[in-house]
């Protein structure tokens, strides 16, 4: 982990340099598309998270001897990133959205999907706070998780292409390969960016629960 | 391919305003330079909070193994 955290350290600010002096403007969008060097890399962190939690809760239910019993928590963990990375991903497209379109919010087919994925997430913590300290909590909210990671490309991939969109689709850009690589580099700095805040959540819960 | 991408990259590092030796770039790369070290420097709090979560775990995991 000392590995992910010290290449985390220097991706990040690499990815914010890249992206801003190497790459040039994007496509028809000029330098406001440098936002899409933040906001391609969120979407993805948002769905690896929440893929990771449905696996993760996919574990715990399956598990019948006890060794995962923490998965759940776990679980919640990477879905609390997941949940942050949705936000901040609609954030920066709202930015997006009012510099090329001159408003924040159009209730584009995209921007409809992601709101009702936020919600579902959203959904999922009052569903877990609220059988906090009840045996069945892991098992009830590890369902929720599954169904919710279910539903996910649905909204995230599907929905939108189902009806006209203003947002651009993934291909749709001319990019060149300096433009590409940021981008690679931005994703997989966010990549170790996720992987180092979900190990640290993890180490922090361990303490807190001493094991039997 | 990727080494050819790769040399693009250095040339245009060479070439971009934070190592331009002409004075006054463009508004455009100033404000763009702005922007980034803004955000940079919002990396750098996160990086910060991070890094002293980090050893407070790591401290606290050490205590309980050794302990």
């Amino acid at each position: 982990m000392k590995h992910i955290a010290r290449l985390t350290h220097i991706a990040m600010p690499a990815a914010v340099v890249m992206a801003f002096l190497f790459a040039p403007a994007v496509d028809v969008h000029g330098e406001t598309g440098r936002l899409l060097f933040f906001h391609v890399p969120l979407a993805w962190i948002a769905a690896l998270a929440f893929a990771v939690a449905g696996a993760l809760s996919i574990v715990h239910l399956a598990d019948r001897s006890g060794r995962w019993a923490h998965l759940d928590a776990k679980a919640r963990h990477s879905a609390a990133i997941g949940l942050a990375a949705t936000v901040l991903a609609t954030a920066t497209g709202s930015v997006w959205a009012k510099m090329s379109w001159g408003s924040y919010w159009n209730w584009d087919p995209r921007e409809t999907s992601i709101i009702i994925l936020m919600l579902v997430y959203i959904a999922y913590f009052s569903l877990d706070s609220a059988l906090a300290g009840r045996g069945n909590r892991g098992r009830v909210a590890s369902a929720y998780l599954i169904i919710a990671m279910a539903a996910m490309p649905f909204f995230i991939f599907i929905f939108p292409r189902l009806f006209g969109s203003l947002h651009p689709r993934s291909g749709s850009l001319e990019t060149d390969a300096v433009t590409r690589i940021t981008l690679l580099v931005s994703i997989a700095a966010h990549t170790l960016l996720y992987l180092y805040v979900f190990s640290l959540k993890n180490r922090v819960f361990a303490l807190e629960h001493v094991t039997e | 391919m990727i080494v050819a991408a790769l040399a693009a990259l250095a040339l245009r590092a060479l070439a971009s305003p934070l190592f331009a030796q002409e004075t006054g770039a463009p508004a455009s790369d100033a404000a763009l330079i702005r922007v980034m070290w803004v955000i940079l420097a919002a990396w750098a709090v996160i990086a910060v909070l991070l890094f002293s979560i980090d050893r407070k775990v790591s401290r606290m995991e050490r205590e309980r193994r050794d302990g």
